[in-house]
């Protein structure tokens, strides 16, 4: 049985399910019981749980951070909420020197289990400091595994799977999306990672969409369609670890890709995708792999001027028409 | 930074012009005043020179294109690696070119020009291709260098592999490859004039006797058969024409396949060469001022490079000094 609910109340469900599986999950962060977060993904699991299992901490992040990583270490599941994913530079100590690191450096002895919860996605009017999609930044640390996920059902499986996997794990869900509905199914059900999904299937160029520009990308396709072009949409659901197969076996049958994701262009996670694309599907490449990123400025204020620093349907759209016509996009 | 190339308006009401010679490749180094290309508009063949010191990066018209006023037909880069800059771009208010500025065709070097082949890529150039468009053209034995040569705007993709693989269709046996060389015209002129006032026999059968008896020696063969192909009269074959007497040279009846082609374009005005699209070597012959200039279009499967050059030395030899090789 498969019903319609909230991205928000997919991961609510996730949560409280894993908590009620094993006694040593449990959940900590900024207003996380009273207030249920800001944007009331948690509400009612203080209920159930009560305060020994729902913590509200102290706003200061490398502290908490620092606990659930010993909570982790001991033997706990825990799993943190970072309120907006800028705080993420609050807690990188934390999370890239001791988290990522005490496996390796243990000779194998002791495992972080920990989920850390955080968020991405701009034109939410919420400035430059609350509007950063910061997920490229913990991908380059080895030992962090990276979650993206793209809708409700992605949400609860993706949350699922990370509370049983005993590295640390970054799930980054997108703000904008909380309130979005989609088909969730009633059971128990996770989705493993490093499992890419095609959304779409299509012949002529491949879009890579990462948590919030895979809707931009399904939405560029119905464009591209109208134009006789066919695109074929790929969600990685995981950048660590990354499907590279289903995105390389996909470029390989359409010759052309353009890769999407809502973090900054410069450095970003397109570089990562485009470059494996360019590297291992070259000969196959009949025009050069493109990446659309958020402009590489601070997220603006202005309503006028944000919208304009992230990928939308129609530049996705714009620049796949005009590699699929053979324009010379770049220089040689 | 790259300089365009444009079709210079030669004449007060010129619209257009037929590129009849690019003196210049891709990839060569020119100085601003060099002989770039000749342009024969409605009054004249002009010579063109670069506007720029530079390389030429592309060539967006080929020889034998009819180019609108304006329209690029070529860039001009500062340096060698500059990339090509893609599409040739709509026509522009051309600079108009006094026709004093043009040289006449009379101060070219009096020397045969070199045989230089036609399709010949020079080193350190590279062809604008995707990786994929590289590696199909690879497996199907295209010549992207074709594209090129066509003016076929760069860079490639798969879609452009339809169009060469029609381009080798059309030619069957490999690409035709057109050598082209020179040699006064005076001596040549002087015989036709004798040879139709005296003994009414016309320029073609004398100009096939001469591609036989080149074409012999350089292909060793038995029996050459001759087409003649000339503008104001029906087509004309010839056996062995170099074995019979200049009186005796007349046509036969023959269905058998010629070995050579003709064409005799010396009472032609203009002096358009095409290289040949059938199998067999192609010898084409015209004036231009007081010079005689012949081509030799040939597969590499019919003549090779050396045989293809020796053919057309010893065939323009023979229009310098006719006389000698007629007795």
């Amino acid at each position: 049985m498969t019903r319609e609910v909230t991205f928000s109340k997919a991961v609510n469900e996730a949560i409280a399910e894993e908590m009620r599986r094993d006694k040593s999950v449990f959940l900590m962060g900024e207003d996380v019981a009273e207030a249920g977060t800001p944007f009331k993904v948690l509400s009612g699991l203080v209920e159930e749980f009560g305060t020994d299992r729902v913590l509200d901490t102290p706003i200061s992040e490398p502290g908490f951070m620092g606990i659930a990583i010993g909570a982790a270490m001991t033997g706990s599941r825990p799993i943190v909420d970072l309120m907006f994913g800028d705080f993420l530079y609050l807690v990188m100590d934390q999370l890239c020197n001791q988290a990522a690191k005490t496996h390796y450096m243990s000779g194998g002895k002791l495992n972080v289990p920990l989920v850390l919860r955080t968020n991405l996605g701009a034109t939410r009017r919420s400035g430059a400091q609350h509007s950063q999609s910061l997920h490229a930044l913990v991908a380059h640390i080895p030992g962090l595994q990276v979650a993206l996920p793209s809708s409700a059902f992605a949400a609860k499986g993706l949350l699922k799977t990370a509370v049983r996997n005993d590295n640390p794990v970054v799930i980054f869900e997108d703000k904008l999306m909380y309130q979005e509905k989609g088909p969730v199914p009633e059971g128990e059900y996770q989705i493993p990672f490093g499992e890419a999904e095609i959304l779409r299937e299509g012949e002529h160029v491949t879009l890579v969409g990462t948590s919030s520009m895979v809707q931009v990308c399904g939405e560029a396709a119905e464009i591209l369609d109208d134009d006789g072009i066919s695109a074929e949409v790929i969600d990685p659901r995981t950048i660590v670890p990354l499907d590279e197969q289903t995105i390389l076996d996909s470029v390989k049958k359409t010759s052309r890709a353009v890769v999407v994701d809502e973090g900054h262009r410069n450095f970003g996670v397109t570089a990562e995708i485009a470059s494996r694309i360019s590297e291992k599907a070259f000969y196959y490449l009949d025009a050069p792999v493109i990446r659309l990123g958020a402009m590489d400025v601070p997220v603006p204020f202005s309503p006028a001027l944000e919208d304009l620093t992230v990928p939308t349907p129609e530049s996705v759209a714009d620049m796949a028409r005009r590699i699929c016509h053979g324009e010379h996009v770049h220089g040689a | 930074m790259a300089h365009e190339v444009l079709m210079p308006a030669l004449g007060m009401a010129q619209d257009s012009g037929v590129i009849v010679a690019w003196h210049k490749s891709v990839g060569d180094h020119v100085k601003a005043g060099e002989l770039l290309m000749e342009v024969e508009t409605d009054k004249a063949v002009m010579e063109v020179e670069a506007q720029t010191d530079g390389y030429l990066s592309e060539i967006f018209s080929g020889e034998g294109e009819d180019v609108p006023v304006g329209q690029a037909i070529a860039v001009i880069a500062l340096t060698q690696d500059t990339p090509a800059s893609g599409r040739p771009s709509a026509p522009q208010p051309a600079p108009v070119i006094t026709p004093e500025t043009g040289t006449a065709p009379a101060d070219r070097p009096a020397t045969a020009s070199p045989p230089a082949a036609r399709t010949e890529k020079p080193a350190g150039y590279r062809i604008l291709a995707s990786p994929k468009a590289r590696s199909l053209a690879a497996e199907r034995g295209l010549d992207l260098s074709r594209l090129v040569a066509s003016g076929h705007p760069q860079p490639y993709h798969v879609a452009d592999l339809d169009l060469l693989t029609d381009m080798e269709a059309t030619t069957r046996v490999g690409a035709a490859t057109a050598t082209r060389a020179s040699a006064p015209a005076l001596a040549l002129q002087n015989l036709f004039s004798w040879l139709e006032t005296e003994i009414e026999q016309v320029p073609g059968a004398v100009l096939a006797a001469f591609a036989a008896a080149s074409y012999r020696a350089a292909a060793e063969i038995g029996i050459v058969t001759v087409l003649v192909r000339e503008p104001t009269r029906s087509t004309a074959v010839f056996v062995d024409p170099d074995r019979s007497g200049l009186a005796a040279l007349v046509p036969t009846d023959t269905s058998s396949a010629p070995d050579l082609v003709l064409n005799d374009l010396t009472s032609e005005r203009g002096t358009e060469f095409r290289p040949g699209e059938g199998s067999v070597p192609e010898f084409s012959v015209a004036f231009e001022g007081d010079r005689v200039v012949a081509t030799l279009a040939a597969t590499t499967v019919s003549l090779d490079d050396d045989q293809r050059f020796a053919c057309l030395d010893d065939f323009v030899g023979r229009l310098d000094e006719p006389l000698r090789h007629l007795l």
